[in-house]
């Protein structure tokens, strides 16, 4: 798979652990970090190609980072994800480029579906298409 | 009292006060600051209880304030202040009320949002789980069974969210989002008595048709933090003027006073948590606001001279 270097930022430990797992078993290369300073490190040495972040890090929000990251690669695509509903939080990532908006807990498995496909689309990280799975745009998927 | 005695008993101080008092707001002075005014005798504090027979019979309970005031010329007179304590007492109790119903709500949304996240690790790892069974597998049934009852509790916690919510909005709150206006209002009609208490008097203009989509407790929550600093920062009064007006999907709130102002080298502090120069402050006000702000899409700023006064201004999202 092109386009396989997949960074996961959260703090919750067993949900970094449980991710990894899962989209090494569908052919990514996967990297934990649990806060921005982790984050910005591994995105340096690493150059990943998707970012996966939750919205509430420890002192920051997912956004900020984001536009931090950014900076360090300007290509990156960013999926969120929250354990929190707040609709307005996900207009403005939406805005800022982000390609799909997950609420936990999610189905694993839609997400893992989510991630090959912009992936190998070579999806811009803005652009039209972004909801063009089945079943309509993926922030709706709570569970 | 204008001769420098004490009047001899309280139910004249109470006479006296209420005259002073009633007089003292419907006209306007001016101080000359040419010669510098000490406070000689430094104060006298006395607590009285005074009941108003021919009003309304409630018993008032005064807290007195006298200084003798003198210039370098000689006695100018004695400066009287006081304040209603039981009214204050109230009005405290009612604002602590309110405080600490609006950190329960939050505490309780805080704590489903955490819960969410072991539901979701435990799902997810479920879910490598079952990869390795086969469909007739009965451990393939009892796993789906599990994520079945914790999508079923995701549910209950969404029910539980979204049923707090609606339970307390009030008329501030509608479809078209949280109208500005009203909001502002509330929290003056809430503030009224400090207000007429410190001298202060309030202009507001402020724009019908804004509307953001900010939960409406928070929204509150910001502006009791700040008029509360500007009334805590006008110590002697003066104008609170506060604007809401909207430009390009934009609303703009000055909220301006004319207090103490911040010092040039606490500018930068004033947002970190715990950073108080009051005596009982708790340094989280201006925080809080900070980050509800934000995580609405918004920003803020505070514009201040020392001596002069503070402005404080916001600027959000307009609900679409
Ligand atoms: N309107 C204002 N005028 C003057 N100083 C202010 C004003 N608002 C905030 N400050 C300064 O910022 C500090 C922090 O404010 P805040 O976070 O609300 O905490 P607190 O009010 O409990 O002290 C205050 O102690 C005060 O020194
Ligand atoms: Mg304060």
């Amino acid at each position: 798979m092109q386009n396989n270097k997949v960074l996961i930022v959260d703090d919750q430990y067993w949900i970094k652990i449980m991710l990894k797992e899962v989209l090494t078993n569908s052919g990514f290369t996967a990297f934990v970090a649990s806060n921005h300073v982790e984050a910005l490190e591994i995105a340096k040495n690493e150059q990943p190609d998707i970012v996966v972040l939750d919205v509430n890090l420890p002192g920051i929000d997912g956004l900020s980072l984001l536009s931090s990251l950014k900076k360090v690669k300007p290509s990156i695509r960013a999926v969120f994800i929250s354990a929190s509903s707040d609709t307005d939080y996900v207009s403005r990532a939406m805005t800022e480029g982000a390609l799909g908006f997950f609420f936990k807990p999610f189905d694993i498995f839609e997400f893992t579906t989510f991630l090959v496909k912009i992936s190998t689309s070579g999806m811009a990280s803005r652009g039209e298409g972004k909801w063009e799975m089945d079943g309509g745009p993926p922030a709706q998927k709570t569970s | 009292m204008g001769d420098g005695r004490w009047p001899t008993s309280a139910k004249n101080i109470v006479r006296s006060i209420k005259h002073y008092y009633d007089y003292l707001i419907k006209n306007t002075y001016t101080i000359e600051r040419d010669s510098p005014l000490y406070v000689k005798e430094g104060s006298h504090r006395i607590l009285i209880d005074y009941q108003d027979k021919e009003k309304d019979n409630h018993i008032h309970a005064f807290d007195v304030n006298f200084s003798v005031i003198e210039d370098s010329k000689g006695l100018l007179g004695c400066l009287v202040t006081y304040e209603d304590v039981i009214e204050l007492e109230e009005m405290r109790n009612k604002k602590a009320q309110y405080e600490s119903l609006l950190a329960e709500k939050e505490l309780a949304a805080s704590y489903v949002h955490e819960i969410k996240n072991p539901i979701f690790s435990i799902r997810g790892f479920l879910q490598i789980l079952q990869q390795s069974f086969n469909e007739d597998d009965k451990r393939k049934e009892y796993t789906d069974i599990i994520i079945n009852e914790l999508d079923r509790m995701n549910n209950l916690l969404n029910e539980f969210l979204s049923k707090y919510r609606e339970h307390t909005s009030t008329k501030v709150q509608n479809d078209k989002g949280v109208s500005i206006k009203l909001a502002i209002e509330e929290i003056i009609a809430f503030f009224q008595y400090s207000l007429e208490l410190k001298g202060i008097n309030y202009k507001l203009d402020l724009d019908d048709e804004l509307f953001v989509s900010i939960d409406r407790d928070q929204l509150m929550q910001i502006f009791i933090n700040l008029i509360q600093n500007s009334i805590e920062a006008m110590k002697e009064g003066g104008h609170l003027t506060i604007k809401a007006y909207g430009k390009d999907d934009r609303i703009y709130i000055e909220i301006k006073d004319e207090g103490v102002g911040i010092k040039q080298d606490q500018v930068d502090k004033i947002f970190k948590p715990f950073f108080s120069t009051k005596e009982k402050g708790t340094g989280l006000g201006l925080y809080i606001t900070k980050r509800i702000v934000d995580n609405y899409g918004g920003s803020m700023s505070l514009k201040s001279t020392e001596g002069k006064g503070t402005t404080c201004y916001l600027e959000f999202p307009m609900k679409s």
